[in-house]
């Protein structure tokens, strides 16, 4: 994980420059397509290879990514030019949490045990959005291993409503010594 | 130890009641790197330091380094299972173990789970282990003597409620048992006293908590065992955890004794933990705040005032020393930090000497303001003239025979105080014996008894005054003063003891 505080660097870098030109979307897709170019080995290890020059290496982004803009092609040549390609895919994925800040929107994984129903849904992403006072996103999950009940989580945070869950502190408190029982 | 039927129906009764019903919310992370029993978590944005955190399996943890976009965390138990993306949860508990009188007489681990297979700890409250020190304004200065029953303890390094006395040594002299028997003499008093065992052998430990029990010692005492085989966070924890136990006693108003055996190891598993944790090593690979980590546990042991109950919380923490180097960094950082040290001696326990303690090095910055006006008549003058003595003694052996008689009469005495301050382990003696027994050589009376005679004169001794002048005892143990005619008293006893006793 040491790439990650150097990679929020970038994405900072990056917000701001989209952020001043109005041109946060364009920036999205352009990062994306960076991040899935770099998915590719071959392109990877051209551009991590120290034995390849540096013109031939901006050379090759030319050609491989076409459409992105100008700018987003000056962030790959300064990624290779600081040696650090290997954050892209980071950089991209922290210019989304920012984006998501910026536009007060929250990822969220709901895990039930059945799929919800529209009704279901549109309860949970109201109930989320309260608790954590954004707009939420929600990606669901069915995971029948927890019984009943909702586990979501948002960011950091992790709202655990399954039955697995309260049977298991149930199991915990009734194995504990009566002293402790009544305290609590 | 029997669970109530009821109890346990009203619980369950309770969780149906409430199924289903409150969501909690708790911070998560992601393990993103588990070895040697540390964990760097990804997440946990929202966690506090020392906040205990749950690995899967039950397994806690202790946040401790809390970094820009990560949680160096360290695993108190087993950690062969933790591997890399599992989930950790924050349980919004900053470290704590249980405090109050249930723990008398038990056997507990540093997160106050029992050891010693008596059953649960019932236990009505908790106490979180890092606490602040005590501040000024509801301090008080020593003022109440802590005896150790030890003749060379209370009458030439005394010790008060309240104080802080390092007790040095290398291995092997004594520095245990001397803490031991200062526990044990604690028996049918209000003390408190709390054994904290960091990073021994269990066996060791194990025996101690047997002489302690046939001593009948635990009945006032609590044990807190971090072996040599708990992981490292664990016997970190161990002494602040005591110190939490001595200041629930201390604050309740009622006087604490607290024994860190010992802040050497206390401080290599620190290390451990430190390095680790990749923080940077700095002399002898401790980190930087290894003075805090002791000068805060210390300054925990403190006396109050009385509008704050008057409690105290007295510590004595052992140093283990290398080869006799008092000049290590552990050692002198504990040195500056206390209120006085005993420097227990090798050459002198070789010697036959026991306890052996070296009264030259020895002090007590603040004991004697809490020693009874009786033992500082008697004893004020001995630590100096024995530690003349020494230096006298050394000079003398080329021999004797040109020296003036005066030197030669302090000579004869300190020989006769030497061996006075010789002290079988668990035989304690009160006050007023030992104030008796200093009289008796302040006064003369011992200068014609041969010195390797001293030993056994001073167990007729105490036979003899107990059957003979028990009200004079028991007048200096209640006053706490040696009046004129109870000099005089003790002069005849003398008298008619040497009369009748077979040397």
């Amino acid at each position: 994980m040491a790439g990650r505080p150097t990679a929020r660097r970038y994405a900072q870098a990056v917000f701001q420059i989209a952020l001043e030109n109005d041109a946060l979307d364009q920036w999205s897709s352009d990062l994306d397509q960076i991040a899935e170019a770099l998915g590719d080995s071959d392109f990877f290890a051209f551009l991590e290879a120290p034995q390849v020059p540096e013109r031939v290496k901006l050379q090759g982004i030319d050609t491989v990514l076409v459409g992105v803009s100008g700018l987003a092609r000056n962030l790959v040549g300064v990624l290779v030019d600081h040696r650090s390609v290997r954050f892209a895919v980071n950089v991209r994925d922290q210019y989304g949490a920012l984006l998501d800040r910026h536009r007060g929107v929250a990822r969220a994984t709901v895990t039930t045990a059945l799929p919800l129903t529209d009704e279901q849904r549109g309860r949970v992403r109201d109930l989320l959005g309260e608790l954590v006072g954004a707009k939420v996103d929600a990606t669901e999950d069915v995971d029948p291993q927890i019984v009943g009940g909702i586990i979501a989580r948002v960011g950091d945070h992790l709202i655990d409503g399954s039955v697995t869950t309260k049977l298991r502190n149930m199991k915990n408190a009734l194995a504990r010594p009566p002293a402790q029982l009544k305290r609590d | 130890m029997a669970i109530r039927g009821q109890d346990i129906a009203s619980v369950i009764k309770r969780q149906i009641e409430e199924f289903g019903g409150e969501l909690t919310l708790v911070d998560v992370g992601t393990v993103v790197e588990a070895a040697d029993g540390v964990a760097t978590i990804h997440g946990l944005s929202d966690v506090r330091s020392m906040e205990l955190l749950q690995f899967p399996g039950g397994t806690l943890g202790m946040a401790l380094n809390l970094e820009e976009d990560s949680v160096g965390a360290v695993i108190l138990g087993e950690f062969a299972h933790i591997k890399e993306g599992d989930e950790v949860r924050s349980t919004g508990r900053i470290v704590e173990v249980p405090v109050g009188d249930a723990l008398i007489g038990r056997v507990v681990d540093p997160l106050g789970r029992p050891l010693d297979g008596k059953g649960p700890i019932n236990a009505t409250e908790t106490s979180p282990v890092e606490q602040v020190a005590p501040n000024v304004v509801v301090r008080k200065s020593v003022s109440t003597p802590m005896q150790f029953g030890l003749k060379v303890v209370d009458g030439l390094i005394p010790v008060g409620r309240g104080q802080r006395e390092l007790i040095i040594g290398d291995r092997n002299t004594g520095k245990t048992s001397m803490c031991i028997d200062a526990i044990i003499n604690q028996k049918g008093g209000d003390v408190v006293a709390i054994y904290v065992a960091i990073g021994q052998k269990v066996g060791k430990v194990a025996a101690t908590v047997a002489t302690l029990e046939a001593h009948g010692a635990m009945d006032h005492t609590i044990v807190i065992s971090a072996s040599a085989s708990d992981p490292a966070p664990v016997q970190y924890l161990a002494p602040y955890a005591g110190a939490a136990m001595a200041e629930k006693v201390m604050y309740s108003g009622k006087d604490a004794l607290i024994v860190y055996d010992d802040l050497t190891k206390h401080a290599w598993a620190y290390r451990q933990m430190s390095l680790l944790l990749r923080r940077p090593p700095g002399r002898e690979a401790y980190p930087g705040d290894v003075f805090y980590l002791h000068s805060r546990l210390l300054e925990r042991s403190a006396r109050l005032d009385d509008e704050h109950g008057g409690g105290s919380s007295t510590a004595l923490p052992i140093i283990e020393t290398q080869a006799g180097d008092v000049s290590a960094y552990v050692p002198t950082n504990v040195i500056s930090i206390t209120d006085g040290q005993i420097y227990l001696e090798p050459e002198l326990f070789n010697a036959g000497i026991r306890p052996a303690l070296n009264a030259g090095l020895s002090v007590s910055r603040v004991g004697s303001a809490a020693q009874t006006k009786a033992m500082k008549g008697v004893a004020g003058r001995l630590k100096g003239e024995l530690a003349q003595y020494r230096e006298l003694a050394t000079f003398a052996q080329f021999g004797t025979d040109d020296l003036d008689p005066a030197t030669r009469r302090q000579l004869e005495r300190g020989q006769r105080a030497t061996e006075l301050m010789k002290q079988v382990e668990v035989n304690p003696l009160t006050m007023e014996q030992q104030v008796s027994i200093f009289y008796l050589l302040g006064s003369g009376t011992l200068d014609d008894i041969p010195p390797a005679s001293i030993v056994n004169f001073e167990r007729g001794w105490h036979e003899y005054a107990a059957a003979n002048v028990p009200n004079v005892l028991k007048g200096i143990a209640d006053s706490g003063e040696l009046s004129d005619e109870a000099g005089k008293a003790l002069d005849e006893a003398a008298v008619g003891y040497k009369s009748t006793a077979q040397l």
